[in-house]
């Protein structure tokens, strides 16, 4: 296995990780990197773990409000819609 | 053709600034979990993030006359909750950081710790202690590269969107993010490698 801290590749390659997870790396680009990760199972880890993250984060957003903060919102609302009530 | 039972936000809006508050009411419902979401991760704790969301919504509501028609309410109402938060952010010095410093990644710039940790079985499992680390980890984000990654990764927008409602240049979105994924990549892979007690 390769000194992936020394390797010019590797290093060239992580500089455009978030691109290449986003799907907006130019095509030959793709291709080059794909040929590098064949040999380098490190740059192969940090592809998945990077991707495992975002996955994760995902699962943390909210999806719904808690029902007290949901009645506090409409109170508030309610009171700025008719100020006189 | 119109569909009365789903309305879209761009019919509700105007059904809103004719005077019609449950109009308004359905746009707060559909749109309320984003916007406390958001909060709660810009602000680190529920009673800022329940302060804030009320002050979006009625500052939203107030200034429905000036929303320009050909805007998304959802692209609207993520810029005026990013605002608050922000100001809230710098008015308490929630962040020891400066909200325009860049993110200092130090060992993250070059990832160290890259063993495969998505094939450990107790990576498949998202539980209560993982929730913590991840939140733990996304506190410990600058606020200007916590906002990008909470909008692109965790919300889905793109990044035209993001940039659009920060404020921001795409090559600029694209900068912050990046180095905010690297930093949890790395801070997630330490979790892992300490057999996932503490990080």
């Amino acid at each position: 296995m390769h000194d992936h801290k020394e390797c010019k590749e590797c290093m060239q390659f992580l500089a455009l990780l978030s691109d290449y997870q986003d799907g907006e790396l130019d095509l030959a680009l793709v291709g080059k990197f794909e040929v590098h990760m064949g040999d380098c199972e490190r740059c192969q880890a940090v592809v998945k773990t990077l991707r495992q993250t975002i996955v994760y984060y995902r699962t943390t957003r909210c999806t719904a409000v808690p029902r007290d903060v949901h009645s506090g919102l409409i109170t508030a609302l309610r009171a700025c819609m008719d100020p006189e009530d | 053709m119109t569909d009365h039972t789903n309305p879209t936000d761009t019919e509700l809006v105007a059904r809103a600034r004719a005077g019609d508050n449950d109009a308004f009411g359905l746009l707060v419902e559909r749109h309320e979990a984003n916007v406390y979401g958001l909060c709660i991760k810009m602000l680190r704790n529920p009673e800022d993030a329940e302060d804030c969301l009320q002050e979006v919504f009625v500052k939203a509501y107030k200034a429905l006359p000036s929303f320009r028609e050909e805007a998304r309410f959802s692209t609207w109402i993520y810029r005026i909750a990013t605002n608050a938060c922000l100001m809230r952010i710098r008015k308490k010095k929630l962040d020891t950081v400066s909200l325009d410093q860049p993110l200092e990644l130090g060992e993250a710039e070059i990832p160290r710790d890259v063993a495969d940790w998505t094939t450990d079985p107790a990576s498949m499992v998202m539980n209560e202690e993982l929730g913590g680390v991840l939140t733990k980890h996304i506190n410990a984000l600058p606020a200007n590269n916590r906002i990008v990654f909470v909008l692109r990764d965790v919300h889905g927008l793109s990044t035209e969107e993001t940039g659009d409602i920060l404020g921001l240049s795409v090559p600029a979105v694209k900068s912050r993010l990046h180095r905010a994924r690297l930093f949890l990549r790395e801070r997630l892979a330490h979790y892992y490698a300490s057999g996932g007690a503490v990080a």
